[in-house]
């Protein structure tokens, strides 16, 4: 999607549809999505499964604006 | 979030996704490069000293996409990574019993007790400051992230909502009578 990162803040049809959405699909009880990010501080690859195999983990998801 | 994730130390990780920014502006634009990206997330943590681990998606936003694309989302997992809870805004008010009740499902079970879990749906309503959201927009994307706000919450929300906002932006701007410093 090419506009993902986009300049100007519109609360476009499909940022709308994706709150819609996020109220109709409830995903508790269903396996989270792994995925592998990158430590802002150490550049390190992490896999979210590493975490949550030890201990309980809390996303929180957001940018600096 | 921070103090949630020192008080709850032990028995849990906490970290914040970056994803793209959802307010850009002149101060502070969109991502060009994952290199812009992790940069933001670096001042990210320079300017609101985040204790808790920064983990930064990639640019096109795969993992902000399979959970739900939503700006300010929080989801607690299981260990084993079963959703315990997600919602479409991050509130304390209601993450802390969340994670409060898988502390006591573990102690309990702990003690040889099989809790059994019930289902839950919420709709509680932002009632945080909205001037300090706004001067959040402001001082992060800028002027023009404040701008473009308003005039979607205002499609968005209506009028009632966001003529408040309108009167705080007005009492921003700098006074053209003013001599420029």
């Amino acid at each position: 999607m090419s506009d993902y990162n986009y300049d100007h803040f519109t609360l476009s049809d499909e940022e709308q549809a994706a709150f819609d959405a996020f109220r109709r699909t409830s995903r508790v009880g269903l396996r989270a999505p792994d995925a592998e990010l990158v430590d802002a501080v150490s550049g390190q690859r992490l896999r979210l499964s590493s975490l949550w195999r030890e201990r309980p983990l809390v996303l929180e998801f957001g940018s600096l604006t | 979030m921070d103090e949630l994730a020192d008080r709850f130390g032990p028995d849990l990780h906490s970290v914040f996704v970056y994803t793209r920014e959802a307010h850009p502006g002149e101060r502070h634009g969109h991502h060009e490069t994952f290199e812009d990206k992790l940069a933001s997330a670096r001042l990210l943590i320079e300017r609101f000293g985040v204790r808790r681990p920064v983990l930064v998606d990639d640019l096109a936003g795969s993992t902000h996409r399979a959970y739900g694309l939503l700006p300010n989302m929080t989801y607690v997992l299981r260990r084993g990574g079963r959703v315990h809870y997600r919602s479409s805004w991050t509130d304390t008010l209601t993450i802390e019993p969340a994670i409060a009740g898988l502390v006591a499902e573990a102690r309990s079970r702990e003690q040889g007790q099989v809790p059994l879990p019930y289902y839950i749906e919420w709709e509680p309503a932002r009632a945080r400051d909205r001037i300090a959201f706004m001067e959040g927009l402001r001082d992060g994307g800028g002027a023009r992230a404040v701008e473009e706000y308003l005039a979607a919450a205002g499609k968005a929300y209506g009028r009632q909502y966001t003529a408040p906002l309108e009167a705080w932006w007005e009492s921003q701007r700098p006074d053209p009578h003013e001599p420029a410093p």
